[in-house]
């Protein structure tokens, strides 16, 4: 009997999907595997929401009794600038000092800024963040190399 | 029996998306919410406190404090009537649970410290966050692709 594309796929993709099933507990051992139970690196994803209205999104380093150490990417466009202060380098936008450079990017600039805890109506912690842009690249990507195989 | 079976793989891949995408948890529900955020302060009295932040408003922290006997931690009684005592001062809080064989004792001691009196703190993301979200990224996007593609 002729077997059409469509039923020999079934079992391949079984076969795709038992192997995930069994990979799933060895990816999940790996990651309890750390000695210890937070990383070294400072840095914690949150969105803030300030009084005035304005809201972002960044990586909370750090804070003192005063404020909060947030970086975050500010758009370079023409009132976006970095300047020379004090042996660092210190964006101003607008002539306003925002804060110390942390990474200069093609279309953007990283700035640790600080906010005082009473500009700051409220903090959101992002917790369990693994899906991102570089997953719907690896879809797009798997999506094509199937079609490919196939038509060869 | 094709859609039926279209139909299925969908529902399976919006669960392993969802299961994917993060959360958003207010700084004041952290602990309530299971998401594991470190932090590390270091206090105006000279105190250091590590371990896992539970609440944060920008009046208090509210911090699951980790004290450990191999790190010079003196652990005190048992269960609930356990007490902590660090540099011969204990300290305060509410003590949530001791683990592990005596000399290598590590308690949890439930701590609030106001803004006010932190010189500096650190925030840290989980390790086993931070490990995992690589592996199921690389492991999401081809199979979401892959079935994408045997699917299509």
């Amino acid at each position: 009997m002729h077997c059409s594309a469509e039923c020999s796929r079934g079992p391949r993709v079984i076969r795709l999907l038992l192997l995930v099933v069994m990979l799933t507990p060895t990816f999940s051992g790996c990651a309890v595997a750390p000695r210890a139970r937070f990383v070294d690196e400072a840095g914690v994803q949150v969105d803030v929401q300030l009084t005035d209205g304005e809201s972002l999104r960044g990586q909370l380093v750090s804070m003192d009794s005063d404020a909060l150490a947030i970086e975050h990417a500010l758009t370079k466009n023409e009132y976006t600038s970095v300047v020379r202060r004090g042996g660092e380098e210190v964006v101003v936008v607008a002539g306003r000092t925002v804060g110390p450079a942390v990474e200069a990017r093609e279309f953007d600039i990283v700035v640790r800024e600080r906010f005082r805890h009473r500009n700051v109506e409220e903090l959101r912690f992002a917790s369990r963040a693994y899906v991102g842009w570089g997953t719907l690249v690896a879809v797009g990507l798997s999506y094509a190399l199937i079609k490919v195989v196939e038509s060869d | 029996m094709r859609s039926s079976r279209v139909l299925c793989v969908s529902a399976l891949l919006l669960c392993l998306v969802s299961w994917g995408c993060a959360r958003r948890v207010p700084a004041a529900d952290l602990g309530a919410a299971g998401a594991e955020v470190g932090i590390r302060a270091t206090m105006k009295s000279g105190e250091t406190v590590a371990g896992r932040l539970l609440s944060m408003t920008g009046d208090l922290l509210v911090v699951e404090a980790i004290y450990e006997e191999a790190g010079g931690a003196e652990v005190v009684g048992r269960g609930s009537a356990a007490r902590v005592v660090v540099d011969g001062e204990p300290v305060t809080g509410i003590v949530l649970g001791v683990e592990g064989a005596r000399g290598a004792r590590v308690a949890r001691v439930e701590r609030e410290l106001p803004v006010a009196d932190v010189r500096s703190a650190t925030f840290h993301r989980s390790a086993r966050e931070a490990s995992l979200g690589p592996l199921a990224g690389l492991a999401l996007g081809p199979l979401l692709g892959s079935l994408l593609g045997l699917l299509l």
